[in-house]
């Protein structure tokens, strides 16, 4: 409990952080591009006076001492543009003069001074050798710089409310359960890291070196939450482990591919594209371990309609802090909303239908087993308590009119009214429980058996008469198996304690072959399958395998919840 | 219920002893219950002072009703008659189980849990008298024979106590702290169960408990 509110607790703080962290650049930077002008030594032209080494501008190759042609848009210098003849009759031109005929200020120096205070959105520049050296002819080497801090802005101050809107939202709906039962308690680690993404996005966007590593590294700390709470439902410890193992080394990779922003590298989309990848990694395997379809080995038991959605839910929570971290990618909001809108079209109209359908069916054999089993019992009851009674009494009477014959002939006819009653639903089973039950049942399967039926029982408290009759009938089908298809001696181990009851059957036959649950369906035999329906009606665990040895092994594991 | 219980006089104590054996019947089925009860009555020497169709009525009625024996059924209902073994004091009358059912669970159930007779209802009424009278002289009455050592097996509450813990494997040590005697105590507990059942080691007890279902609960707790 302290874990989980622990995990919650860090999870908000990552989550107010971030948007701590992203309300920032809005509020005390601008969006900079890193360049200071100044005038150069005539003081007739605007020139790049310092370049911050860690701006923008630097990355963008903008270098000290290069001239500005446009600020903001606004012409600072006339290039000379070329002058062409009139076409001669073959639809040739030849460049006749320029004008101007070299570049020439549109602006003084007053009024260059005065752009020197101005915030910059975009520069036109130019190399000074380039802008001595051009020919009109040749055309300019001019290149284009914008800084449209603004609109940036407006975009960042968008995502950060979105960012809010589903941190807030999310939470309410995913704590009230209505996301599905499963999520309720990952609320929070899931919000933030949906969130987080949308709340760093002006970091990101700020495309300051500094900025864009707080930003990833502020990422990765928000997967962690919803990492570690995935893992948590992995039942397997192996798996877990596994989980635990990859969830560290795609931290610390995400993690150094976010510093590695700070540095110049080569090709910045492709360390964006391993960091988004890395980052949205650190969810998704615990995600899908925990869903299950990582997880190779064979299913003990149908995981049912239920396991299904819970596994669903899961996997879709781990998979879609992916989607939110595209929005640092420019995309925005659009490839989250998409991957919602699908996951709710799909829910609606494909996986709840399916879920409802598969609860039913199960819905209905169960009440398929119960009504067959109550009709069982009343059979029985209505058998021992009427004609059974009512027959001995028969026979009391036959005997005391001297009629030894008639009270002879009486009683076997109340031995076979007797069998079918325990046939139907043994006695003992609801008098004395499950272990002797088992005794009676391997005494008289001894006999069909031909050689050894052994019980070793140890019945040390009495459970549900749902689960000991479920538990009972397993034992009936497993032996019946025993009989019919394995060799005897045929050990039934049965053990009964308040934490539990486990049942374990083996043969000494050739063993339960891998097709025999196929191919069993296929011939119309039922056992596997309603042993396995009877021990997924109590939560049961059920085991069906063959020893390497050979030999048939059956086991039932129940825990009270 | 125990109020009831110390208010009532003990059988025999107010009363000086009667030549006739004092029966009670209880059984769900009103027809077997009122057809019996008149069976019986007639026989000479036997007089049927009460009759119960459920667990409580019958609690109520060896409460009430100073009686040599009870007929008990095992199916009262949905509910189990061998509940009365478990709840009746030690004073109480000697009980029959007279039952419809002739498995020999039930007959080392009951056995087990305390009682002095077991007679299948379809049995011979000269048979049910034999054991009516048995038992009310202080005998024991079982038309089903338990099976070998299984039924026999009525042990004390302690005694069940340690079999249950050399069953998990434990030492002398451990189930002595377990609980909360000495040692030396476990081991005499030990060598008693091991004369009275002819057992040469603590794994043989345990296989023998194990096979014999030592550690069934009685019905109803």
């Amino acid at each position: 409990m302290s874990a989980s509110l622990l995990r919650d607790r860090f999870a908000l703080v990552i989550a107010v952080l971030a948007f701590a962290c992203g309300l920032l650049p809005l509020t005390i930077a601008r969006y900079e591009p890193g360049i200071r002008l100044g005038l150069d030594s005539t003081g007739e032209r605007l020139v790049v006076a310092a370049v911050d080494p860690f701006g923008p501008a630097y990355q963008d190759g903008v270098q000290v001492g290069m001239v500005v042609v446009s600020f903001n848009g606004t012409p600072l210098i006339d290039l000379p543009q070329p002058i062409y003849s009139s076409p001669d009759p073959n639809g040739g031109q030849t460049v006749v003069g320029a004008e101007p005929s070299a570049p020439r200020n549109r602006v003084g120096p007053d009024g260059l001074a005065a752009l020197l205070g101005t915030s910059i959105d975009g520069l036109d520049l130019i190399e000074p050798w380039d802008l001595v050296s051009g020919r009109a002819v040749q055309g300019y080497v001019v290149q284009g710089f914008f800084y449209p801090g603004w609109r940036d802005g407006e975009r960042s101050a968008f995502l950060l409310l979105i960012g809010l809107a589903i941190l807030l939202v999310g939470t309410w709906w995913i704590a009230t359960g209505r996301a599905g039962e499963q999520l309720r308690g990952l609320a929070i680690p899931l919000v933030t890291a949906v969130a987080a993404p949308f709340a760093v996005s002006s970091l990101a966007d700020s495309r300051l070196p500094l900025a864009m590593a707080l930003a990833g590294l502020l990422l990765v700390a928000a997967m962690i939450p919803l990492a570690v709470v995935l893992a948590e439902r992995i039942e397997d410890a192996a798996d877990r482990r596994f989980a635990h193992v990859a969830i560290a080394l795609f931290t610390i990779a995400a993690s150094i591919m976010a510093v590695s922003s700070i540095s110049q590298p080569l090709n910045r989309d492709t360390l964006d594209n391993l960091r988004w990848a890395f980052t949205g990694a650190i969810p998704i395997l615990p995600g899908f371990i925990a869903a299950g379809p990582l997880d190779l080995r064979a299913g003990r038991t149908n995981p049912g309609a239920g396991g299904l959605l819970r596994a669903t839910e899961l996997g879709l929570a781990g998979a879609t802090p992916l989607f939110a971290l595209a929005a640092g990618g420019g995309l925005g909001v659009w490839p989250l909303a998409l991957w919602l809108t699908a996951i709710a079209l799909a829910g609606r109209f494909t996986v709840r239908p399916l879920a409802r359908l598969a609860t039913r069916a199960t819905l209905q054999r169960d009440l398929v087993v119960a009504a067959t089993e109550a009709e069982r019992a009343r059979l029985a009851a209505d058998i021992h308590d009427d004609a059974l009674q009512e027959l001995t009494l028969l026979v009391r009477r036959l005997e005391a009119s001297g009629d030894s014959e008639g009270a002879e002939i009486g009683r076997t006819v109340a031995d076979r009214l007797r069998a079918i009653c325990g046939d139907l639903r043994l006695p003992i089973l609801d008098d004395l429980g499950v272990g002797p039950a088992l005794d009676w049942l391997v005494l008289r399967i001894e006999r069909l058996a031909g050689g050894e039926v052994r019980l070793e029982r140890s019945d040390d408290a009495r459970h549900n008469p749902d689960v000991e009759l479920a538990i009972f009938r397993v034992a009936q089908e497993a032996l019946a198996n025993a009989v019919k298809h394995g060799k005897p001696p045929i050990v039934v181990r049965y053990r009964s304690t308040p934490g539990g009851i486990s049942l374990a059957i083996d043969d000494a036959g050739p063993g339960i072959s891998d097709a025999a649950p196929a191919d069993a369906e296929k011939a119309g035999r039922f056992g596997l399958l309603n042993m396995a329906q009877r021990a997924d009606q109590i939560g049961a665990i059920l085991d069906v395998k063959r020893w390497p040895s050979g030999g048939t092994h059956v086991a039932l594991e129940w825990r009270p919840r | 219920m125990a109020a009831a219980l110390t208010d009532a006089p003990a059988p025999g104590a107010s009363d000086p002893p009667a030549p006739a054996i004092r029966l009670l019947i209880v059984d769900d089925h009103p027809v077997v219950r009122d057809g019996t009860a008149a069976l019986l009555a007639a026989q000479p020497g036997i007089d049927v002072v009460g009759t119960a169709g459920s667990i409580d009525e019958a609690t109520a009625l060896i409460a009430a009703t100073p009686a040599d024996v009870v007929l008990l059924d095992i199916r009262l209902g949905t509910d189990s008659g061998l509940r009365l073994l478990t709840e009746t004091p030690g004073d109480a009358p000697a009980i029959i189980v007279l039952t419809a059912y002739d498995y020999p669970q039930y007959a080392e159930a009951a056995l087990r849990l305390g009682a002095s007779g077991f007679v299948l209802k379809t049995a011979p009424l000269a048979e049910l008298l034999d054991a009516i009278r048995r038992v009310a002289g202080g005998g024991m009455a079982f038309s089903i024979r338990p099976r070998a050592g299984s039924g026999l097996a009525r042990l004390s509450e302690r005694e069940l106590d340690v079999v249950r813990l050399v069953v998990d494997g434990r030492s002398n040590d451990e189930i002595g702290a377990r609980l909360g005697i000495g040692p030396k105590t476990v081991e005499s507990h030990l060598r008693r169960l091991f004369e009275r059942f002819d057992l040469a080691s603590r794994t043989e007890l345990a296989t023998r408990a194990l096979r014999e279902g030592w550690l069934e609960v009685p019905p109803g707790t």
